[in-house]
């Protein structure tokens, strides 16, 4: 029969989580209005995640994507894709990390989804 | 709309490792003439983390691969180069297009983090130097110095290496 999915953990940061990526021990979730936020399994019997880092701007996420540890890259409502990251330089006295935005890219048209691996066309077409 | 692709076409978009320390031994063995053309081939195109992939509303596909700081500065160059000896579509500038913009008739014209610490290359623009008149390549060539020890295949070939989706 299989075993039963039981309810674990709420965690109540975000407007409307739109978007999800993994990596390790971490979460990066891509908000309808509240732009990325890192979260981080702090504990896992009982099992406790917690907000890491967010970013302050406003933005509609469609898809995120961690590059890696500490640098991410999210996909908004405005066509563009745009890379945050750590900066802790500048976090020496915040309770909760501030991401750092870094660049972004006006692609041209909405992104909903990043996936791992490269779209590869073949050699010869029919 | 400046350089824009068509929706289906494949979109490659590369950005830079911001590493806090810059690796001086990959750029000494970029700059030592007496390197291997292959050994620097595959320092300029190895990917720094894993590439991926993103898909958009309208149906196009691109990658996202992360190359080094030495080699997203040594294809900006090119990207420069081939955007000044090129015309863009209607005239529009190919910047102001491709600039991050969050908001609606935002500011982001004047986003000096933006303009000043540039993070994306564009490979649809890099694709463009396979095509064009062998005259146009090596004027781009031209255009700086640290190509000078290059000829037309080989910046070809490395940019083939670096954009190519055929397997």
């Amino acid at each position: 029969m299989g075993e039963r999915v039981a309810f674990e953990l709420n965690v109540h940061k975000n407007v409307l989580a739109l978007s999800l990526d993994t990596r390790k021990d971490k979460v990066l979730v891509g908000d309808l209005m509240k732009s990325l936020s890192v979260l981080s399994v702090t504990s896992k019997d009982p099992l406790k995640v917690e907000l890491t880092a967010t970013d302050t701007k406003p933005a509609w996420t469609t898809a995120v994507k961690f590059i890696n540890d500490n640098v991410f890259m999210g996909a908004d409502d405005r066509n563009n894709i745009f890379v945050l990251a750590l900066d802790e330089r500048s976090n020496l006295n915040t309770t909760v990390p501030k991401l750092a935005l870094k660049g972004g890219f006006h692609i041209g048209s909405l992104i909903n989804c990043f996936r791992d691996g490269n779209y590869y066309l073949p050699l010869f077409r029919s | 709309m400046g350089h824009s692709s068509t929706a289906l076409e494949m979109v490659i978009i590369i950005c830079p490792y911001f590493a806090h320390e810059i690796n001086l031994s990959l750029l000494d063995t970029l700059m030592d003439a007496s390197s291997s053309g292959l050994k620097e081939q595959n320092i300029l195109i190895e990917p720094i983390e894993k590439s991926f992939t993103f898909a958009t509303v309208h149906g196009s596909i691109g990658t996202i691969k992360t190359i080094s700081q030495e080699a997203f500065e040594f294809f900006f160059l090119i990207q420069e180069s081939i955007l000044r000896e090129t015309k863009s579509s209607g005239g529009l500038d190919y910047y102001l297009w491709r600039q991050f913009k969050p908001k609606i008739n935002s500011d982001s014209v004047n986003n000096s983090e933006d303009l000043a610490n540039p993070m994306f290359l564009d490979g649809n623009v890099l694709k463009q130097y396979l095509t064009l008149p062998n005259s146009t390549k090596l004027k781009i060539i031209s255009h700086y110095s640290v190509f000078s020890k290059y000829r037309v295949t080989d910046l070809e070939n490395l940019i083939n290496s670096l954009i190519s989706v055929h397997k």
